[in-house]
């Protein structure tokens, strides 16, 4: 080996060992950093250091930059690189599979509800208990079913996740989705104490489900009757966003939207839905425009009338969409 | 219940040992506090006796487990102890030097001691401390404090005979590690090393502190290249940064002045998140504060470390660390501005040496800037980046590309690109490191009705020009029966023909598409793949265009209506299957065979 390959090949541990720092708070500082690693492993020549780095970049993208339109087709082609003999032991293959699933699930799970679930089934069965992976599957099969509606089923798998997470990372994952699912069902005293254990199990590290975790405090105090204690946690929630470069999805702006809501400000609560569309348009998070959208009507329609420009927005999103499920029934009741 | 008044209490026994036992997190730190308050002893006897020949010296000895401090400074009186020593929170330093600002401001900064707490570190240090004093004053009597932790002490007649105080600690074993002759040397020039008067180690004649900080003495730069190898274990810097008092004129006439001593340096590398520095070393009034110090500097200052000396800088009553008040950020911007003066200055009258700062720290440089706009706005237009025709700063190389950023984000290597870049003149830049195309792009955003950023990698045919197709109509269609996907453009060097231009990611995608075909993808995931590009908008030529180039002699014959087509096809295949060889692409066996195979037809063809 050369010197300047040295040079390279030690170069990329050492972005190796700290991108995933900037990950919660500085997502473009980390996809900076793997951009360069992947560049590096291709001089070197290092294909399994490539197909590493393009793991974690899939994962930024799609985890903490929510960017469908970047993160799909990379997560596309890794799957399928994959699929060459000198992968097939290798354990990384499994999250290169999984990170397709995680961005088909981000764009539009009922579409693809039939190919996920085959990639769920056919993965969880390969992946041994005692890999990571095992529990990344729990994690990835919570958000499907809780993506494409099956309340009950999200509730049930979310709960394994749950009992059986290893780690902070899994416990904070778990306890979100279940903390969503049980606003879904209304159930505010499930999402308080969800809420609360998520805060417990993502300082310091997991400071994206922190933010949600405090964001949905608060409206559960809000709900249950203690307002002060609602905004405080409120301001709490605004503080660790302000250290949090993430792009939230669905389940940050609602909890912010009801936030508003049940203070009675339902001018914030539009701002905030119209702040959620701006910040994924054009992300290709296809099913989430589309219920932003179909939110916005319903703010809009509480404070008078539903804006025309919404109403196009609206019918324009879910038209996008190929399995558009109950969105267009949801709409003409709006409308009715 | 009635409504009564209180008054808080002290419990002695629980305060002292909360005192003695926490406030420092170090043992050693308890030498530190004797040193100062010998040192302070000394000075008050300058200024309160105004002696005439005067030598102030402490003396420290260790014998098996006693440790000994002596100084021939002011003494105690019988009143001073019981007022100042023995009574907690009260510092005669701090009176005395409140007093002198009034009256001889210089002499006030001379003195150190502030909180009254320093004699309650030896409680760290032993468990009973005995202190023999005599004070300066006329006629006073030699005395004897003994204390054994606990609240109380006595005090009784002593035997010393010369002026000054004598602590004597029988050492605890948690701190015995200072009764190595060694280490406690060390100590010493941690904490004393620039404190003005001498101390003397078990009778040395040489002092073990140097007396005088590096950026005093007369040879400046050796002094303190010398004391960064030695004080902060590193290689000889690329710069050193002397600090100097800084004056702000913060309004019409009115002015701020910062007093600073000490110096910056700037290692020979950092890397971003990894080996970044920013930490200083901080005295005050010559004494040791801090080695760790991480946010005096400007955060984006991670290049640089340094020693900083305030008289401004208040240290925590621990004199572990320094407050983050008013003067704590007066400094910190006196550092700020004096390191950016550095930074030009050298960028300006010593360009080679700012080549190799930046070489050294482009990824810490490039990346704060993109995170810190106030150091972006310092360092946009003074960086260097490695382009395909040296390094250069951005204004000068955009005096040679009209505007355009052009970069790609691997090494130059490819031929292909080598050639284009070389043949239109224009310098690329290499954004290899991570924190270089960021920086592009928010020079880009900054300048941004000027600026254009080409990525070169994914869009080289901006180095091209548009060409009418009109004059190259019977070649391209010529092309096209043949299936080769071309069109024509100019660019330079116009020595060659043709180029193949291939969209980004495009081997991946023929990879995706040779999958599916061949039904290779494993079951688990087929159905998302072929999902995804059942959808994916038809990419033009995920297979490569073949760019013909107008401005070239040899295509301007080609295009000859008086050529047969057959030619023009048999010279458009040989073009072709060079291009793609030329184009630094990855070919598949069946590719390579295929390009053979029309190279032989071709030649064929000609022999015949």
């Amino acid at each position: 080996m050369s010197d300047e390959e040295g040079k390279l090949e030690e170069r990329y541990r050492l972005l190796w060992w700290n991108w995933d720092d900037h990950f919660n708070t500085d997502p473009d500082r980390a996809i900076a950093m793997i951009e360069e690693a992947i560049g590096i492993a291709k001089t070197l020549e290092e294909p399994y250091w490539e197909m590493e780095a393009r793991h974690w970049l899939a994962q930024v993208l799609v985890l903490k930059k929510r960017d469908f339109t970047k993160g799909l087709p990379l997560t596309v082609q890794s799957a399928t690189e994959a699929r060459h003999p000198m992968y097939k032991d290798w354990t990384t293959r499994i999250c290169l599979y999984q990170d397709l699933i995680a961005a088909y699930i981000g764009v539009d799970a009922l579409t693809h509800a039939e190919a996920i679930e085959v990639a769920l089934d056919r993965m969880q069965a390969e992946a041994p208990p005692s890999s990571q992976c095992f529990h990344c599957l729990f994690g990835e099969r919570t958000s499907f079913e809780l993506n494409r509606g099956n309340l009950n089923a999200a509730k049930l798998v979310g709960q394994t996740y749950l009992s059986n997470a290893n780690t902070d990372y899994h416990h904070s994952y778990a306890q979100i989705h279940l903390m969503y699912i049980a606003f879904l069902e209304d159930d505010w005293a499930a999402v308080l104490r969800h809420a609360e254990a998520a805060e417990k199990v993502s300082r310091p590290h997991h400071v994206n489900n922190l933010v949600k975790a405090l964001v949905w405090q608060a409206v559960a105090h809000l709900k249950l009757g203690d307002i002060e204690k609602g905004h405080s946690l409120f301001l709490q929630s605004e503080a660790e966003r302000e250290l949090c470069g993430v792009t939230f999805g669905m389940q940050y702006w609602t909890g912010r939207v009801m936030y508003y809501e049940f203070s009675g400000d339902l001018d914030a609560a539009i701002t905030a839905r119209q702040t959620h569309l701006n910040t994924i348009a054009g992300l290709g998070a296809l099913r989430e425009e589309a219920e932003a959208w179909l939110d916005l009507c319903r703010l809009q329609k509480q404070q008078g009338d539903i804006h025309l420009e919404t109403l196009e927005q609206t019918r324009t999103a879910i038209e996008r969409l190929q399995t558009k499920g109950g969105l267009p029934g949801r709409l003409e009741q709006l409308l009715h | 219940m009635t409504k009564s008044q209180g008054q808080f209490k002290l419990n002695m026994d629980g305060l002292l040992e909360v005192l003695a036992g926490s406030l420092y997190a170090n043992p050693s730190v308890g030498l530190r506090e004797l040193i100062q308050n010998a040192h302070d002893s000394c000075t008050r006897f300058v200024v309160e006796a105004k002696p005439e020949n005067y030598g102030p010296r402490i003396e420290i000895e260790i014998e098996a487990n006693t440790l000994t401090v002596h100084d021939n400074g002011s003494g105690l009186t019988y009143e001073e102890l019981e007022t100042y020593l023995t009574t907690i929170g009260r510092s005669y330093t701090r009176e005395l030097r409140s007093h002198l600002e009034l009256f001889e401001p210089e002499a006030g900064q001379e003195l150190i001691g502030q909180f009254g707490f320093g004699f309650l570190s030896a409680f760290m240090l032993a468990n009973e401390v005995v202190v023999e004093t005599k004070s300066w004053q006329p006629d006073s009597e030699a005395l004897r404090l003994m204390a054994g932790g606990g609240d109380s002490f006595t005090v009784e007649a002593g035997n010393r005979e010369k002026r000054g105080t004598t602590i004597i600690l029988n050492v605890r074993a948690e701190a015995s590690f200072l009764t190595e002759a060694k280490i406690l040397s060390q100590k010493i020039r941690q904490f004393a090393n620039f404190l003005p008067i001498p101390i003397y180690l078990n009778g040395q004649t040489q002092p073990e502190n140097e007396m005088k900080a590096p950026w005093k003495h007369i040879d400046q730069e050796y002094a303190l290249r010398h004391f960064i190898e030695r004080e902060f274990q590193m290689p000889p810097p690329l710069a050193i940064i002397p600090l100097q008092d800084h004056i702000e004129i913060v309004s019409h006439g009115d002015t701020i002045e910062t007093p600073l001593q000490g110096f910056l340096f700037i290692p020979d590398s950092t890397i971003t998140s990894i080996r970044e520095y920013g930490d200083l070393h901080v005295y005050i009034r010559g004494m040791f504060i801090t080695d760790t110090e991480q946010e005096l500097l400007p955060p984006w200052a991670k290049f640089v470390r340094g020693l900083v000396e305030s008289p401004f800088l208040h240290p925590t009553a621990s004199r572990e660390s320094v407050r983050r008040d008013e003067n704590f950020t007066l400094v910190r911007q006196a550092l700020g501005k004096q390191l950016s003066a550095a930074m030009h200055q050298i960028q300006q009258q010593k360009p080679q040496l700012w080549q190799r700062i930046v070489r050294g720290h482009a990824d810490v440089m490039t990346g704060w800037a993109v995170q810190d706009d106030e150091f972006f706005n310092q360092v946009a237009n003074i960086l260097t980046f490695r382009t395909s025709q040296g390094e250069m700063t951005l204004p000068d190389y955009l005096k040679l590309t009209d505007g355009k950023l052009y970069y790609v984000t691997h090494e130059i290597k490819s031929l292909q690109e080598k050639v284009l870049a070389e043949g239109n003149s224009y310098p690329v830049i290499e954004a290899v490191w991570f924190a270089v195309r960021p920086f592009l792009a928010k020079f880009a955003e900054e300048h941004q009705e000027e600026l254009e950023l080409i990525p070169l990698d994914e869009e080289p045919t901006k180095l091209f020009k548009e060409a009418t197709s009109n004059e190259f109509i019977d070649l391209l269609a010529a092309s096209e029966r043949l299936g080769i996907p071309v069109k024509v453009a100019a660019f330079e060097p116009s020595q060659i023909p043709a180029l193949m231009i291939h969209p980004k990611d495009a081997e991946k995608w023929q990879d995706v598409h040779i999958a599916i075909e061949n039904d290779e993808l494993d079951p688990a995931i087929s159905g998302l793949v072929s999902s995804f590009m059942g959808t994916r908008p038809k990419q033009e030529g995920d297979q490569g265009t073949l760019f013909l180039n107008a401005s070239c002699p040899f295509v301007i014959q080609l295009s000859d209506p008086n050529i047969s087509e057959r030619n023009q096809q048999i010279a458009i295949d040989l073009l072709y299957q060079i291009a793609r060889l030329f184009s630094g692409k990855t070919m598949t066996a069946s590719m390579a065979t295929d390009a053979f195979s029309s190279l032989t037809s071709a030649i064929g063809e000609l022999i015949e």
